[in-house]
């Protein structure tokens, strides 16, 4: 599968908008994607391993929630990760 | 009293059109009226993020041009500000006047969100009121439980069943870059007006031809600008802008619709600006 990235966290995946990562699941992907990118992790993940509420994380296009990350993924599929910012 | 911030800038061409005062410089002085205003009578910006958690989400923004004032016209702006807690804490009101001499040359309103930091790293928040720390700062009469006008869907619902359409189009994707961002790498709301602008300005040179009331909006001023906007763009995504022009009681109106192909909401923002 692959894990889009835009805006902030750009700069924690060295800059890499789109990252393929082989996994079964979304968690076991995202678990993948912060190995890759360790810079990832804080920003991503909260103390406990768990995707930080602030992100909303969209299985090819439509919303994943965040209790549902266990949901199979194959080569084919894309997550995009948007974050809510604080921002103006 | 209200507790205002007051302070006057020297006026230079970038800050005119060949007609008025640009609407991006009246948001980006509104914006830097704010962070005065926090330093003065609460705590500065980045103390606010960083040692009390909170920032400020733009929601809407509105600007009226009240009377003609041109480049030739002052030697320096006179900016006054006001800052007002709405619905509990969870709404904040910036209201801010432009003078040049004694001719009020606009005035602007932005309402905010408050947010909460989640992560420092990343700046990622999510809406919650001010604490009640930070609220027992202000002072009584600077607090009040209304919520705020949205003016974007009243004037929709008005225009939308009394105004003749003259002419429509989706201009070409726009990207985000950092020039176009703030602090967090997502887009600065100051940048819509250029979007806007531009996008107002192609469809009336594509389509005057056709429909000659559309030339009005190159050559009048903007009597008002309101823009409501929904989310972000991020850096290095992209969107369009779909623009609608209108005749609507005789005068020429613009309803713009900031979009993109992200995942979730389509509308990004929905703006409306008036001749």
């Amino acid at each position: 599968m692959k894990f889009k990235l835009a805006g902030n966290l750009l700069r924690f995946s060295n800059f890499q908008k789109e990252i393929e990562i082989a996994a079964m699941t979304v968690d076991t992907a995202v678990q993948s994607l912060v190995e890759r990118c360790p810079d990832l992790g804080p920003v991503l993940l909260d103390g406990e391993g768990r995707v930080r509420q602030v992100h909303r994380l969209f299985l090819n296009g439509e919303i994943l929630p965040l209790h549902e990350l266990g949901h199979q993924v194959g080569s084919q599929d894309e997550v995009a990760i948007i974050t809510a910012i604080a921002g103006g | 009293m209200p507790r205002t911030v007051a302070f006057s800038l020297p006026t230079d061409t970038t800050q005119f059109t060949a007609l008025q005062l640009q609407p991006k410089i009246l948001l980006s002085i509104s914006f830097s009226a704010l962070a005065r205003w926090l330093r003065e009578h609460l705590v500065s910006f980045p103390d606010l993020i960083r040692r009390h958690g909170y920032s400020l989400v733009i929601l809407g923004a509105n600007i009226r041009y009240e009377q003609p004032l041109g480049f030739f016209d002052c030697d320096e702006l006179h900016v006054e500000a006001a800052l007002r807690i709405l619905r509990h804490g969870k709404r904040v009101k910036l209201d801010v006047t432009f003078h040049g001499g004694e001719v009020r040359g606009a005035t602007v309103g932005i309402l905010f969100c408050p947010v909460h930091i989640d992560d420092a790293l990343s700046l990622g928040a999510s809406p919650q009121a001010l604490s009640d720390a930070l609220l027992a700062r202000f002072q009584p009469d600077e607090i009040d439980s209304s919520a705020g006008a949205r003016p974007v869907r009243d004037l929709l619902r008005h225009l939308e069943g009394s105004a003749e359409q003259l002419a429509h189009a989706e201009g070409p994707p726009f990207v985000i870059h950092r020039h176009m961002c703030e602090v967090a790498d997502q887009w600065a709301f100051l940048e819509v007006p250029a979007l806007t602008g531009g996008a107002r300005e192609a469809l009336a040179m594509e389509n005057g031809g056709q429909a000659p009331l559309l030339t009005e909006g190159l050559r009048h001023s903007l009597r008002s600008f309101d823009m409501e906007l929904f989310r972000p763009y991020f850096w290095f995504q992209e969107g369009t802008v779909e623009t609608t022009a209108y005749r609507w009681d005789d005068h020429l109106t613009f309803v713009h619709r900031l979009l993109s192909k992200l995942p979730g909401e389509k509308v990004h923002g929905t703006i409306i600006e008036q001749f």
